[in-house]
């Protein structure tokens, strides 16, 4: 940066270095919520042009990386607000009163069928689970198998912990469809953990 | 403990069934269940383990998913390539003023 004295600047890294040292991280927090290549590198050329408009006014109160997701989870929560204008979840009136997926788990008393229809063991500590790498595996893998849309949504609402008043707003849904969704990407993500941790680790399965 | 069969019966009429509380223990995370829906899901599971697990599990994984957001990404997984990066790069510096 040519002729550049002030200290409010001189904190930050060059924009080249932005690139180098924060790129693929924006990357990849863009792909887990929007999914799709293209996008996420969109989203990541906007977040940096955003923060080279805005690159006075940082403060240094947080690190540069943090800054920058910061920038990008405002770019996100933009595209998805247009995304889901242009195309609005599709049968949603239908689905709050239709049978869920899980419908299977059920009988028509409204009861797990049986045992086997329920959760099953996790037959691990939670606390642990954090120090294992092949949880944070398994964990990506069924967040990437969530349908597109739910996974938008999804992550606003979980990983990013935006309120509900302000997801509803942004995918404009209302807050009885959003309980409805999110139960959905809930019953999903935790059906797939279970198949696949447990699959994984079939010696430590539970009797 | 094992409690009385007639209490395990009035416990199941006095709340909701199975499917109806797995989409309470779902609300319950967003903070939206009224007092008496809570309470009646806390009797269900006096008597449903299941139910219990259930809610237990998405609780964990709700923690799990916001606790370290690095790991959640991985370090391995996708990357920009070389001329994404390339051009992120020349498209920063047209934009840049030359003198701030």
């Amino acid at each position: 940066m040519p002729n550049n004295t002030s200290n409010t600047i001189s904190i930050l890294s060059s924009p080249d270095t932005w690139v180098d040292q924060h790129g693929d991280y924006l990357y990849r927090c863009a792909m887990l919520r929007v999914r799709d290549a293209e996008v996420a590198q969109d989203m990541v050329q906007e977040t940096l042009l955003a923060a080279l408009q805005a690159r006075h006014s940082f403060a240094g109160q947080s690190a540069e990386r943090t800054w920058l997701v910061g920038i990008l989870k405002h770019k996100i929560i933009d595209y998805v607000r247009r995304a889901s204008r242009e195309k609005p979840f599709e049968n949603l009136e239908r689905m709050t009163t239709a049978d869920d997926e899980d419908a299977s788990c059920f009988g028509d008393d409204g009861h797990w069928l049986n045992e086997n229809a329920g959760p099953a063991d996790w037959a691990c500590d939670p606390r642990k689970l954090t120090e294992n790498t092949q949880f944070w595996e398994v964990l990506r893998y069924c967040l990437e198998r969530l349908p597109e849309r739910s996974a938008q949504l999804f992550s606003l609402k979980e990983i990013d912990g935006v309120d509900s008043d302000e997801v509803c707003k942004v995918l404009n849904v209302t807050p009885s469809n959003l309980w409805v969704l999110l139960h959905r990407a809930r019953s999903r993500l935790r059906e797939c953990f279970e198949t696949q941790w447990l699959g994984s680790r079939p010696g430590e399965r539970s009797a | 403990m094992k409690m009385p069969r007639w209490l395990d019966d009035v416990l199941a009429w006095l709340t909701p069934p199975c499917r109806e509380v797995v989409r309470w223990a779902s609300q319950d995370l967003d903070g939206v269940l009224t007092w008496h829906q809570r309470v009646r899901m806390r009797m269900h599971f006096v008597i449903c383990d299941l139910c219990k697990r259930y809610q237990q599990q998405l609780a964990v994984l709700r923690a799990l998913l916001r606790s370290d957001p690095e790991r959640l990404l991985g370090d391995d997984a996708q990357k920009l390539s070389p001329e994404a990066k390339q051009h992120l790069k020349e498209m920063l510096r047209e934009q840049q003023p030359p003198h701030d």
